[in-house]
């Protein structure tokens, strides 16, 4: 289990801060959505979850442990922007053998061709760079993945894709994602339950549609206004 | 009478790989679009689809390197290079994609009355003052620095200058990426104001749901191709009134309406599949798909690139 | 019903009609590297001829025997000017590439190894900038007993904090990136994230500074044997023929001054603009026109 206890952080000293004291608790095999205005510190939060940027106070645990000084962490993180987060003078097969040899089903599932991985990140686009940046997380074998507005930049047919490989996972309980987002009509597909962020702290948010993983029987949205 | 024609737009980019080897990029190969006075045709396509090229050829900013083909007529007559330079700004404006284009030190209000003396307006102070009214901002944000407006505002910002010359023709690329919904429905709504105006407005996005909120027809763009240009009326229900079957994939890959997806990836535009496009993962594939690319036809209300449809 | 198609689009090969920039660089580089090597071949031939002296034959004027004249002894200036350029080549070359590797390597450290290396590295680019070039120069090459291990010396001592401030700003600006964030987060070593990413971003700005760093490098060594501070004064280094020049300004004899001046001129630029090419070639920015 990833625990977040007590989460205290801001930005500057003299800035007000953007969390304050927020817990949250994600399973293997469970997708927690976290929704909230934006600029509300939602990917701040992602941040600090997955050991990029260490709070002002309280504790980030994974199965009881701090995150670890070294080596892999157990929680992965896939930015909204892929182009920072693959080394531009890398092919992309570099980038993606970076965590392991590459399994050629997750490849063909996320739609990730031999000729794709010969080619530097200027030459592809958002998207094919956002397959390989998800291929590269999930070949950790990380039990947590926070997935910030991953798909935001994407077109409807390549977010499906992804989420659809990333909800396997997830399914077969190797995997818990936090997945934060904008869009509800999303969340309400691919969360299991949603949190939302506002004014530092996080709240369940009871009242939200969500859906059990796409792999299940028959998804039924009745409401898709979320409130 | 339609206020801008792109018929069989292709446009193609020379690179260099490694050493002396050049190669080829096909990026556009088929780009079809009509828009009218009025009218909000959004032109919905994955990234790295090309359509972001689409704005920079109507307006003449395509790179030196880039080798253009087909035809693109304006009020009736032929866009020539010349043209486009001349009615650039003036006549067909853009809104660019990102709020980077404002300079972050100088007023916003100032900023839209250099923009106004740019191309040439008489009275740069009194015109920009009326771009901004007509963008329902509130007195007072001439005085506002960039970083001091919202999101929405910025980008209302941007259509201001876009608008200031009373423009026919409006060109939107991408206006919300990855925006949060209440900024895309603010800006959308705006453009929607724009058309409702008089203009013309192309709408280039990756977000197909944003653009059916404001637009009357829709262009979908694959690989460089327009497959369908169809009423927006016809995304609805499980998109059987869709005619393309990538435009059906599109509609049923949304979260609300199926969230399904489609195995593969789009054709690199260096090794471009001589038959149809969309031919690897296309349900409906057939043998004859694959010989040649399928010519723009009538289809019910919209015009389809598909043997099949 | 036949459906009305489309051929498959085969626009003719156009790449053969459009301007191959690379390969025209390719030429000028090519080109001008064998001028260069040229110069040098010659200066090592004509070593001889530029040191023998012909009383007879003082400060002539440029004629056929004697395409630059003849100095205050009767020797060749042609030859001289040429055994000088080709010093001030291979003291130049040497001097750049010494200074290059140093600013490499600062900037390696100051990017790796943390904070305080860093600043200490940023401390040490600052005093050195902050001293006049040239009386830096001088004291260097005072200090290494003067000669050509005193030029040398200098010349490598003094031209690397320039480009150690660009690389030392490069490497920072990878270092906080988010893709070595990410590497790090997946257990990667320090040596790994270096030789993976900072050396990959480094090298091609290194190569294009180290040849930038030629022309200047070639300059000021011929600005300290015209002090009287580099070589000894009867080598022909170009600087030295400039400083006798001088002296004998006053007999007429402009050819001592300005035909070995301009042939300096001529290779610096040489030089100059073949870094330019290269930089053409390497650099990211310009790599596809």
């Amino acid at each position: 289990m990833l625990e977040a206890r007590d989460i205290r952080y801001s930005h500057h000293r003299r800035l007000p801060p953007v969390l304050r004291g927020a817990y949250l608790s994600v399973r293997r095999g469970e997708v927690v959505g976290l929704a909230g205005p934006s600029g509300a510190g939602k990917t701040t939060l992602g941040r600090i979850l997955a050991g990029y940027l260490e709070p002002d106070a309280g504790t980030i645990l994974v199965d009881g442990e701090p995150l670890p000084r070294r080596g892999t962490q157990p929680v992965q993180l896939v930015f909204q922007h892929p182009e920072f987060a693959v080394d531009p003078r890398w092919r992309l097969r570099e980038a993606l053998t970076e965590t392991g040899r590459p399994d050629p089903s997750l490849l063909s599932d996320l739609g990730i061709t031999p000729a794709l991985l010969d080619r530097f990140p200027h030459e592809v686009s958002g998207g094919e760079l956002q397959r390989v940046a998800v291929a590269r997380a999930l070949q950790t074998d990380a039990p947590f993945l926070i997935a910030d507005e991953m798909s935001a930049m994407l077109d409807a047919i390549t977010q499906a894709q992804l989420w659809h490989a990333v909800l396997d996972r997830v399914a077969s309980g190797r995997l818990g994602v936090v997945a934060i987002s904008h869009d509800e009509q999303l969340l309400s597909v691919v969360a299991d339950r949603l949190v939302r962020l506002e004014e530092g702290r996080l709240t369940e948010d009871v009242n939200a549609i969500t859906a059990q993983s796409v792999l299940g029987a028959d998804r039924v949205i009745e409401d898709s206004t979320l409130r | 009478m339609t206020l801008l024609t792109v018929e069989d737009l292709s446009i193609s980019f020379v690179q260099y790989e490694a050493g002396l080897r050049r190669r080829k990029l096909d990026v556009v190969t088929g780009l079809d679009l009509e828009a009218a006075r009025g009218e909000v045709v959004a032109v919905v396509g994955a990234s790295g689809s090309g359509k972001s090229l689409l704005a920079h050829a109507v307006l003449g900013l395509l790179p030196s390197n880039a080798i253009e083909r087909g035809k693109i007529l304006y009020d009736g007559a032929e866009l020539d290079d010349r043209r486009r330079r001349e009615l650039r700004g003036r006549d067909i404006a853009l809104v660019p994609q990102s709020v980077a284009f404002l300079d972050p030190v100088t007023r916003v209000g100032d900023q839209v009355e250099r923009a106004a003396r740019l191309i040439g307006e008489p009275e740069p102070a009194r015109a920009a003052e009326k771009a901004l009214r007509r963008r329902h901002l509130p007195e007072g944000v001439e005085k506002l620095y960039p970083h001091q407006l919202s999101g929405g505002m910025a980008r209302r910002i941007l259509a201001a200058i876009a608008t200031i010359g009373r423009p026919s023709l409006i060109i939107a690329d991408e206006p919300t990426p990855g925006l949060h919904e209440a900024v895309v429905a603010e800006t959308l709504t705006d453009l929607r104001r724009v058309a409702d105006d008089g203009a013309g407005v192309v709408l280039i996005t990756h977000d197909l749901e944003g653009a059916l909120t404001v637009a009357d027809r829709v262009a979908v763009f694959y690989a460089g191709t327009t497959v369908e240009q169809t009423r927006a009326e016809a995304f609805q229900g499980d998109g059987e009134a869709l005619a393309h079957p990538y435009s059906r994939a599109l509609w049923r890959a949304l979260p609300a309406h199926g969230f399904q997806a489609l195995p593969g990836g789009q054709p690199a535009p260096d090794d471009l599949p001589s038959g149809c496009l969309f031919a690897d993962r296309c349900p409906l594939v057939a043998d004859q798909c694959r010989d040649n690319r399928p010519l723009p036809r009538r289809v019910g209300g919209a015009t389809v690139r598909c043997i099949r449809a | 019903m036949t459906v009305p198609t489309l051929v498959s689009p085969g626009h003719p090969d156009v790449t053969l009609h459009l301007p191959d920039r690379r390969r025209r660089a390719l030429w000028t580089v090519s080109i001008l590297l064998i001028v260069l090597a040229a110069v040098v071949v010659a200066g090592t031939l004509l070593a001889d001829v530029a040191a023998k002296p012909d009383l007879l034959n003082r400060r002539q004027a440029p004629s056929l025997s004697h395409p630059f004249g003849t100095d205050w002894l009767g020797r060749d200036l042609l030859a001289r000017t040429l055994v000088g350029l080709r010093l001030s080549l291979v003291v130049g070359t040497l001097a750049a590439a010494v200074s290059a590797v140093i600013a490499l390597l600062l900037s390696i450290v100051a990017a790796s190894l943390g904070r305080w290396a860093d600043t200490a590295v940023g401390w040490l680019v600052d005093l050195f900038l902050a001293v006049p070039h040239l009386v830096l120069l001088i004291l260097v090459a005072f200090a290494f007993g003067g000669g050509l291990t005193g030029v040398v010396v200098a010349v490598a001592v003094t031209h690397w904090p320039s480009l150690a401030r660009l690389l030392r700003a490069e490497g920072r600006r990878v270092m906080e990136a988010d893709y070595v964030h990410l590497s790090r987060n997946l257990g990667k070593s320090r040596w790994w994230i270096g030789r993976k990413h900072l050396l990959r971003h480094l090298l091609p700005q290194f190569t294009v500074g180290l040849v930038l760093l030629f022309p200047h490098a070639i300059l000021h060594e011929a600005a300290l044997s015209f002090l009287g501070f580099g070589l000894p004064p009867d080598s022909p280094a170009v600087g030295i023929i400039l400083a006798d020049a001088m002296r004998e300004l006053s007999s007429g004899a402009w050819w001592l001054a300005l035909l070995p001046g301009l042939a300096l001129l001529a290779v610096v630029k040489a030089v100059d603009v073949l870094g330019d090419q290269v930089r053409a070639l390497t650099d990211p920015r310009s790599v596809h026109e």
